[in-house]
């Protein structure tokens, strides 16, 4: 475990806050929702080590992107810390994702030649 | 929002986990685990909450500030577990770091420390240099009267001289007191208010002797008139004038000078009348020391240089016997004289190099210590490695320990830097003429903050290479180790930093014993006897007699005192500058083979003294050839003199005989009668100086000056003092008298120097050897124990307790020859630097080196005696057994 998640942090660790942003794009969830989440949606590929999980929210908090509070689930009788995202959360997000796009573009582009010119 | 309380954030935080945790927890069980297994599956999902926690941290950016508390926190543990080491450890630092701070404290004080005006950076001084070299040549008024009127780089400009004897009268006490002549504007000059009535007025400094008002200081005020309010308008007696206090100077304020606080001011215009300078009326003989301005808003110094430098005055200069040649320097009033400075500079360099060599020796022997302490804690530092720690961590809160170490030394170094400063300034509290000097060595933030930096350089200084060390090591070994084995004998570090060590004090060793040789050398006087003799001055120009009632004052002190019992002998000197004994006294004269030399040019200037006849004799000054003088070298006899050998083999290259021929002084032919010894201590820097010696009474000299008298007495010359003073004031109460002292302690003040750099080498030397010893000491002691298995075998197959003492020994003796050897090498090409204090030895003075050597010979034999000896009673059966 010690060996190999530094491995994998480093990998994420510029879009592991993309993906952070996007998730709650779909309404506020808490910490353990989100990495289920991403979890589930990419099958099982990216397992979130909530080592770098929280770490991740409290900076995306301290930079202003999400909002954090603690409020009753709808369909539990306890309290969970849901995050929440802004509108400078958003802006960012939007620019987080032209700049994945382009370097993705890029990446390929560098990859995949041929497949461009034709 | 990141300002948070610490705690509540990390509540919060904790809650958050734990609430995600159970929700894992029942994940897993509703995966079908049974409740433990969830709960163990649930925290492997999760990850190391530690480390989670302390990734939260790290984004709250507390990271920095958490680990600093962890590690003071650990280090206080730490320092508390081994309270000896801690105490050990700070008292070396204490006494180390309390040298460096009291010493840096006169730097302060000398030179950086501002003057208490209020605005110092904008003030600038100007000296005038002569061809001596020094820069004391002077100004007279007139040039300053021009010069004032004539620049505009200065906002103001003052004239000041400074006489540091005036003559006080107060009621029923006469005491002696520093004191200024200065314009009327330097107060406003300096910005400085009186707290207590006025400073001068311009017209208070327009006519020569009108005047007599005076400025008087707050210490004064406080010593002499109880701090009465109704001062102003008081009378005081200062060189026999009545002086009306028209104000009291700032508590602050002790002058423009640091070290010379002053008592009074006058106007300059009574400089004459309280009998100073020369008579023509103008004040154009006159000379004053130096001016100080205040630069004008908008000019610079360079300004103001330029502009003073090529003042006309220069030249319109019509004085005839000034010399021609004077070099006009500005320098920032913010420090004391360039002449001053230069001394002071010297000195303070040599003191400071050797408290630093002493700290840099307490901070080797103290990384010694630590490395060795490192070595026992190895398995503490394997054990948070493996388990993740980065080694950068480990080295941080290590170094944390050794500046928490450092700053206790620090602290308690502070404290007795007092004590030190003290000593210190006792040493310049008084000096040979019997003037007081006061030094400002309050603690200002510039001490603060050199005490702090030092301490913060000492603690990495010795800590970084142990704390390095620490962290580069094999863990499994370490962690299998029980403790210090056999590969870390070699310890090849710790010799290093021992034989460092070793060779600096051997340094400070010879240096001290160099010392110790020149400062016997000067006590005992060279060639003449300072025990059991008293000096007194009689300062009969201050009460303006005439030259007929000077000569009757003396013949009738020197009656009376031959006569006085307990006295053997009475000598005087006349006039002119400087001690009695001083090979740099006297006046200067000419001297030739012709009486046309003078003009020629080709003849010698020298120091002259004026002597009675008793003077070689009371002084015990042995005569090499023919005699001194007699009561019957009068004005009337034919005129004789005494030269010294110096001025003997300059002339004559020591061709006998020399007494007999004639010498021109001042043009003027003299017989020689005797030639004496030189009084000046051999010293590599000075060549023998000549030295001339005429007939008080024959001398036509004026008699304006001071008259000195040496008398020897019987014994004990401190009880004679105040019989003398009796004597002396029963025959005349009114002449001032002062420098009274015993001949030797004045012998003292006057080598201050050479005293103070001796008692602050030997201390330094000395604790330098101690630390050696202690650290040949550990180093020896620690390989023993190391060892211990080695030497169990080596007895058990027939080594003699004998043979292992002396494999020890030997091992000890290494580590110590090669620091002598090293320190032997660096002390023949250092001690040059004491040369200017080193009178009658040379600094390769070889029979002081044996002696240095042969003393740390000793340190080591005692400091490798009883490890040697532990290691020769090891039982080779009990230390088989146990590995």
């Amino acid at each position: 475990m010690t060996k190999e998640a530094p491995q994998r942090t480093t990998v994420l660790q510029g879009t592991l806050d993309m993906l952070i942003l996007r998730t709650l794009l779909y309404g506020p969830a808490h910490g353990h929702q989100i990495g289920k989440h991403i979890q589930r949606t990419t099958n099982d590929f990216l397992q979130m080590q909530h080592g770098s999980l929280y770490p991740a929210l409290h900076r995306l908090e301290k930079r202003g992107w999400v909002v954090s509070k603690w409020e009753t689930a709808p369909d539990r009788n306890r309290e969970f810390k849901y995050y929440r995202l802004t509108e400078k959360g958003r802006k960012q997000l939007i620019a987080e994702e032209s700049q994945w796009k382009q370097m993705t573009e890029a990446v390929a582009r560098v990859m995949w030649p041929a497949a461009e010119e034709s | 929002m990141r300002w948070w309380p610490f705690a509540k954030r990390n509540a919060d935080l904790e809650r958050e986990l734990q609430s995600d945790l159970e929700l894992e927890e029942e994940e897993q069980r509703e995966n079908g685990l049974p409740p433990e297994e969830a709960r163990y599956a649930a925290l492997r999902a999760f990850g190391n909450p530690a480390l989670i926690r302390e990734k939260t941290h790290e984004a709250w950016g507390w990271a920095v500030v958490e680990h600093l508390w962890q590690d003071l926190r650990y280090a206080l543990r730490q320092l508390k577990k081994y309270p000896g080491f801690t105490a050990v450890v700070v008292f070396i630092l204490a006494v180390a770091i309390g040298a460096n701070c009291a010493i840096f404290s006169f730097v302060d004080a000398v030179f950086l420390k501002p003057l208490p005006v209020p605005h110092p950076e904008r003030l600038i001084r100007i000296y005038a240099r002569g061809p001596s070299g020094h820069y004391g040549a002077g100004f007279s008024y007139p040039e300053f009267q021009q010069l004032r009127d004539h620049t505009s780089s200065f906002d103001a400009l003052a004239i000041e001289t400074e006489r540091p004897q005036l003559h006080l009268v107060l009621g029923d006490n006469s005491v002696e007191i520093p004191g200024e002549f200065v314009s009327a504007n330097y107060f406003r000059v300096l910005g400085v208010e009186p707290h207590l009535g006025r400073s001068f007025l311009p017209e208070e400094d327009a006519v020569p002797g009108r005047n007599t008002v005076v400025v008087i200081s707050d210490a004064l005020w406080t010593a002499r008139f109880n701090r009465d309010p109704a001062v102003l308008g008081r009378v005081i007696s200062i060189n026999s004038i009545l002086f009306k206090v028209v104000g009291v100077a700032p508590p602050e304020f002790y002058g423009d000078l640091p070290g010379q606080p002053h008592d009074v001011w006058i106007p300059a215009m009574m400089y004459r009348a309280a009998g100073y300078g020369c008579d023509d009326g103008t004040y154009n003989c006159s000379l004053f020391d130096t001016m100080i301005g205040s630069l004008a808003p908008g000019s610079s110094p360079a300004q103001a240089q330029a502009e003073v430098a090529s003042a006309t005055v220069w030249s319109a200069s019509d004085w005839p016997e000034r010399p021609s040649r004077r070099q006009i320097a500005l320098f920032s009033a913010n420090r004391s004289s360039p002449d001053d400075q230069a001394d002071n500079a010297a000195q303070l360099r040599l003191l400071m190099l050797v408290t630093a060599s002493l700290l840099m020796i307490a901070c080797a022997n103290l990384a010694g210590l630590l490395l060795a302490r490192s070595l026992t804690r190895k398995r503490e530092i394997a054990v948070r490695l493996s388990l993740g720690a980065a080694g950068s961590r480990i080295v941080r809160q290590l170094l944390t320990e050794s500046v928490m170490l450092a700053s206790l030394g620090g602290i308690a170094g502070l404290a007795l830097s007092l004590a030190g400063k003290r000593i210190l300034s006792d040493f310049y509290a008084l000096d040979s003429e019997g003037f007081r000097h006061f030094y400002d060595l309050r603690f200002d933030w510039r001490a603060a903050a050199f005490s702090i930096g030092l301490t913060m350089l000492a603690g990495i200084f010795f800590g970084l290479l142990p704390a390095l060390k620490a962290v580069r090591q094999d863990l499994v070994t370490d962690l299998k180790d029980g403790g210090p084995t056999e590969q870390h004998t070699r310890g090849a570090l710790r010799s290093a930093l021992v034989i460092a060590q070793i060779a600096l004090s051997i340094v400070l060793v010879i240096a001290s014993g160099l010392l110790m040789r020149s400062a016997a050398k000067i006590a005992k006087g060279t060639n003449f006897d300072p025990e059991n003799a008293l000096v007194i001055r009689l300062r009969p120009e201050l009460m303006k007699y005439t030259p007929q009632r000077v000569d009757a004052l003396v013949r009738e002190v020197y009656q009376r005192l031959s006569t006085e019992p307990g006295i053997v002998s009475v000598a005087y000197m006349q006039g002119g500058e400087g001690l009695v004994w001083d090979w740099r006294s006297g006046r200067d004269a000419q001297v030739g083979l012709s009486a046309e030399s003078r003009d020629h040019g080709s003849g010698l200037q020298v120091r002259k003294q004026d002597v009675s006849s008793e003077f070689f004799s009371t002084l015990k000054i042995p005569l090499l050839q023919g005699r001194g003088f007699t009561e019957h070298d009068l004005p009337a006899s034919p005129p004789v003199a005494v030269i010294n050998q110096a001025l003997a083999q300059r002339i004559w290259s020591g061709g006998n005989p020399v007494v007999g021929r004639t010498l021109y002084v001042n043009s003027r032919p003299f017989q020689i009668i005797g030639v004496c010894a030189d009084l000046q201590p051999a010293n590599s820097l000075y060549a023998p100086e000549p030295h001339l010696y005429l007939s008080y009474w024959q001398s036509n000299a004026t008699r304006e000056g001071d008259i000195r008298l040496v008398v020897r007495v019987g014994h004990d010359p401190a009880q004679m003092l105040p019989i003398v003073r009796r004597a002396i004031q029963s025959i005349d109460a009114g002449v001032p008298v002062g420098e009274d002292m015993p001949l030797a302690v004045q012998v003292r003040l006057d080598y201050m120097s050479v005293l103070l750099a001796q008692r602050v080498m030997t201390f330094c030397g000395l604790l330098a050897l101690c630390l050696s010893a202690m650290g040949l000491y550990s180093v020896l002691a620690f390989a023993v124990r190391a060892r211990s298995l080695e030497i169990g075998v080596r007895m058990a197959l027939g080594a003699r307790k004998q043979d292992v003492l002396f494999l020890f020994l030997m091992d000890g003796a290494r580590l110590a020859l090669a620091g002598a050897a090293a320190g032997v090498v660096a002390a023949l090409v250092s001690t040059w630097m004491l040369r200017a204090l080193l009178f009658g030895v040379l600094p390769t003075d070889l029979g002081i080196i044996g002696y240095a050597v042969g003393l740390l010979v000793l340190v080591a034999l005692a400091a490798c005696i009883l490890p040697a000896s532990r290691a020769a009673s090891i039982s080779p059966m009990r230390v088989l057994r146990s590995q």
